[in-house]
């Protein structure tokens, strides 16, 4: 039987190949998973959600359970931190919902037009931690408290076998005041002050990936996951898709790129349109990652012999389908996608999966 | 008929669409005359997206335009009957998200259906009551989290067990939504965008 040590190294390798489009013994699986684990391990999602500490270690106990993984994406759940992410309220169980329902964002209008001019003339960092306290009432400092557990959280896993597929984790810039202005709002100021919405992301961008850079060289990862949450393809017109979205996700790549690290694109919903523009990634150095929503053929066709794709198991197939169904699902993507694809969920597993789906999908990856 | 107007709303141009309803205000032109206008234009912005010439930003500003106008109008935008009749819209219970439903909301009304907004979390009575109140010919339900999909199957049940199923098309909608989620809740259809929506509903009401 194989050590804790053994088991990361061979995860690693596979993982490591699989990224560099090359030959592996079989396709690796990575679970994004969070909520799924506290339903598995009969763990109140209110106690789940309590601390970054306490969410790792039902994650931990919970892939533990279901065996043969080769890691996770991320070693804690997000979802009571997503202020941080998306500028907007999130309501948690046990604080706003009743003990065993899922988290939920609760976007609103909460930032303003002239919100615009203070990061213009004051800068992001001047700006975001006031926005997060005083107009979502978040409690930002008690939040990276809790954060400064996160090295230990993939400590663990990595002690017990699991690789952390993505220590660090950013997001586009323009998701920042999508979601502070709501979707609504963003979009409309997107025609009517196009401009002044550029220089405030200009400005955005400029901290933010001065500050993943440092990140980057603490932390050392082997993948760092962007993501540009809504800027699919479907959702914006070319013009302002290459304006608002591509230019920050090129940027933020390939940063990440020049530091020597792998970039995870995480692409939910429709990017089919738009696929060539990924060809601009060197080969083995981006990610993307699907959900179902784009044609996994078709990224195989536009990018395969550049990106390693990642995903698209559908949520709904983990939450209605028949294990069986899953397996087959799981096996055909795996043969058709050949080398340079990771098994995997298409975004998080949902909290309700049930639990021999989830067994199904890694039974076809490991072949048990 | 302002081609004007029209166009300007076709065009996304909220300036001269705002402009274009003063004007016409100022020379007491009948307010239902200037939304069919507005809604003409809205019908053009509908073909646009059917042809990718727009995508969901468009939608959306136009859905924005289209509310900035009613609120020039006023009360006066929503005097006489609706022209397609009554559209009932809401996230089913334990669910609190509603951009989508707000954008295929919005882009409804601005096609001339009178749409009847339950909110968020909508228990199961109250989609019963507006359908016993205000008779629609289709409902439509959003729905983003999975965890909430045997929610809105037990309403769907609830409905038939109230005996109104047969009279009212089901929409279901929503992020993780697709045709098994769709069989599964028993929804007549499933619609991935607002003018998936609007298209079935007019098919649904007879309209070309």
């Amino acid at each position: 039987m194989k050590t804790n040590q053994e088991l990361l190294q061979e995860r690693t390798e596979r993982f490591t190949k699989t990224l560099a489009l090359e030959k592996t013994d079989r396709t690796p699986i990575i679970l994004m998973i969070d909520g799924f684990c506290a339903v598995h391990t009969g763990v109140k999602l209110s106690e789940f959600c309590s601390s970054v500490k306490r969410s790792s270690e039902v994650m931990l106990d919970s892939v533990k359970q279901l065996g043969d993984v080769d890691g996770v994406t991320s070693a804690f759940a997000v979802g009571p931190i997503f202020p941080m992410i998306f500028m907007a309220k999130v309501k948690v169980p046990g604080r706003e919902l009743p003990d065993n329902m899922l988290w939920q964002l609760d976007e609103a209008e909460m930032m303003t037009p002239e919100d615009y001019d203070t990061i213009i003339n004051k800068g992001w960092s001047n700006f975001m931690p006031s926005y997060l306290k005083n107009r979502l009432g978040f409690d930002f400092e008690g939040a990276l408290e809790q954060l400064a557990y996160a090295p230990q959280a993939i400590q663990n896993f990595n002690d017990a076998g699991y690789l952390v597929y993505s220590p660090l984790v950013t997001i586009t810039v323009n998701e920042y005041l999508s979601g502070g202005r709501s979707m609504s709002k963003f979009m409309r100021d997107l025609f009517k002050m196009p401009d002044k919405v550029e220089a405030a992301l200009e400005v955005i961008q400029k901290e933010n990936l001065e500050q993943l850079r440092q990140q980057i060289r603490a932390i050392k990862p082997q993948v760092v996951f962007v993501s540009p949450a809504r800027g699919a393809s479907e959702f914006y017109s070319p013009k302002l898709w290459e304006r608002f979205v591509w230019k920050y996700i090129k940027e933020t790549a390939d940063m990440i790129i020049e530091e020597g690290v792998v970039c995870d694109i995480h692409c939910d919903g429709n990017w089919e349109r738009d696929l060539d523009y990924f060809k601009a990634f060197p080969k083995g150095k981006a990610v993307f990652e699907c959900d179902g929503a784009t044609d996994i053929y078709k990224i195989k066709e536009k990018l395969g012999d550049r990106l390693c794709i990642k995903g698209d198991v559908p949520a709904g197939l983990m939450v209605l389908g028949t294990p069986d169904e899953v397996y087959d699902f799981c096996t055909k993507r795996i043969q058709d996608m050949g080398y340079g694809y990771i098994l995997s969920n298409g975004c998080t597993l949902p909290a309700n999966a049930k639990l021999e789906n989830v067994k199904a999908m890694i039974a076809a990856a490991t072949g048990k | 008929m302002n081609s004007k107007l029209i166009e300007a709303m076709a065009e996304l141009d909220e300036d001269t669409v705002l402009d274009e309803i003063q004007k016409m205000i100022s020379s007491n032109a009948a307010p239902l005359d200037i939304v069919a206008d507005l809604q003409e234009g809205m019908s053009i912005i509908g073909k646009k997206f059917e042809k990718e010439e727009y995508y969901l930003s468009e939608l959306i500003m136009s859905a924005e335009i289209f509310e900035q106008a009613s609120a020039l109008l006023g009360e006066n935008a929503d005097s006489g009957p609706s022209k397609y009749g009554g559209f009932v819209l809401g996230t089913i219970y334990d669910d609190i998200h509603d951009i989508g439903k707000n954008i295929v909301g919005t882009i409804m009304r601005s096609n001339g259906f009178d749409v009847i907004d339950l909110g968020v979390d909508v228990p199961t009575e109250k989609y019963i009551a507006a359908i016993k109140e205000r008779k629609p010919k289709v409902i439509g339900i959003s729905c983003l989290l999975t965890t909430c999909f045997d929610n809105v199957r037990q309403c769907i049940k609830e409905i038939e067990d109230a005996g109104l199923r047969q009279d009212v098309k089901i929409i279901f909608g929503g992020g993780p939504v697709d045709e098994a989620a769709g069989r599964y809740v028993n929804a007549d259809i499933v619609c991935k965008n607002a003018q998936q929506t609007v298209d079935y509903c007019k098919k649904i009401m007879g309209v070309n």
